[in-house]
């Protein structure tokens, strides 16, 4: 019998037992098979046989079994050495869309597949359209912080539902004092990793809404192709808006010059803005002193 | 009479467009060359439903 023939049999066997509500049974003996195919570095087939496996449990709302599988299918991934290319990690995202949200495994199988990715892929955080469906996986799971970094390290659609999530975040407290910390979010963390093109669909997107909804009011300001709202009583909103256009200039002297101008906001992000100094100004953060330790470090040799 | 701020912002425009930036608006790193997230920013004061939404 080929290799293929005995695959469909095992899974029609498997198949009959999960309709039969044998879970029990269809996953130890799934697991028995997988196992003699990794021994014997059938790698392709155990790879077949747990995907499978997988979607029939998430399709049978077994996820403690499904998760389980979902695991042994990365410790093949890793024990294989499968490189993270468009199969490998389709793969996954059919996966992970089949997932219910509200499993509680779900946090430590999104991270398990991202370390995959981070491990045989091409990317130091991980696959991009990996990170698109658990970002959204995430939200539905209610998830917010971490699917916050997910979709910020997403491909263009990431984007649109990162403004989305911060967006109806934002309108649940109803609180337009608090508009800044949230816009603040998407225009820092879209700064930080140097994806201008994001920061502004976020900045208009975002703040469009909020006109639209709430009429603040503002006026709309036009210079040389640079496009920003001024609001009269968010002064917070206006900065964010000039800090990123003074990161498009890469020009310290208008960084200083915004910072002064600024100084309550400034206070409030200095962390942030001490990164973004470095990345777009070249302003090194000043170390506090301590002269012990200079010396000593300068008799070691180190420093 | 218009506000302090917005005079500024007026002042800053113009210095800040004076010269074409140094990077397009459309400016994108490749995320294969991103090899820094910046710093964690604080969480915010209000929880998110995710049933509401």
């Amino acid at each position: 019998m080929s290799a293929n023939a005995k695959l469909a049999r095992t899974l029609a066997r498997f198949e009959a037992r999960i309709e039969n509500q044998d879970f029990y049974e269809a996953h130890q003996t799934l697991r028995t098979i997988a196992n003699r195919y990794v021994r014997s570095k059938n790698y392709q087939e155990a790879i077949d046989l747990i995907t499978q496996g997988a979607q029939s449990f998430l399709r049978a709302k077994q996820g403690g079994s499904a998760t389980d599988l979902i695991f042994y299918l990365l410790e093949v991934y890793d024990t294989a050495q499968v490189k993270a290319d468009d199969a490998s990690v389709s793969r996954l995202i059919q996966l992970l869309v089949a997932i219910d949200p509200e499993e509680p495994n779900l946090k430590d199988v999104v991270t398990g597949m991202n370390n995959w990715s981070v491990k045989f892929g091409d990317y130091k955080f991980g696959d991009p359209y990996l990170h698109a469906v658990i970002g959204s996986k995430l939200i539905d799971g209610g998830h917010v912080y971490e699917a916050e970094r997910y979709l910020v390290l997403g491909t263009h659609d990431s984007c649109e539902k990162y403004i989305t999530l911060v967006w109806e975040w934002f309108e649940q407290t109803n609180d337009l004092a608090t508009v800044g910390e949230f816009f603040s979010r998407l225009v820092f963390n879209y700064l930080f990793i140097s994806n201008l093109q994001s920061a502004y669909t976020a900045k208009d997107q975002f703040l469009q809404k909020l006109i639209e909804k709430y009429s603040p009011k503002h006026e709309e300001i036009n210079k040389d192709g640079f496009r920003m709202y001024y609001f009269e009583s968010h002064s917070d909103l206006n900065f964010l808006q000039l800090l990123l256009l003074t990161c498009q200039t890469k020009d310290a002297g208008l960084y200083n010059n915004l910072k002064s101008h600024y100084a309550g906001s400034i206070e409030k992000y200095a962390t942030q803005l001490d990164f973004l100094g470095q990345e777009y100004f070249g302003i090194k953060v000043q170390k506090p002193v301590n002269f012990m330790q200079d010396i000593l470090s300068g008799i070691l040799g180190g420093k | 009479m218009t506000s302090p701020e917005r005079e500024f912002i007026n002042k800053f425009l113009s210095l800040a467009t004076l010269n074409a930036p140094a990077l397009p608006a459309d400016y994108k790193k490749s995320l294969h060359d991103v090899d820094n997230l910046g710093v964690a920013l604080p969480p915010l004061r209000y929880k998110y439903d995710h049933k509401r939404a």
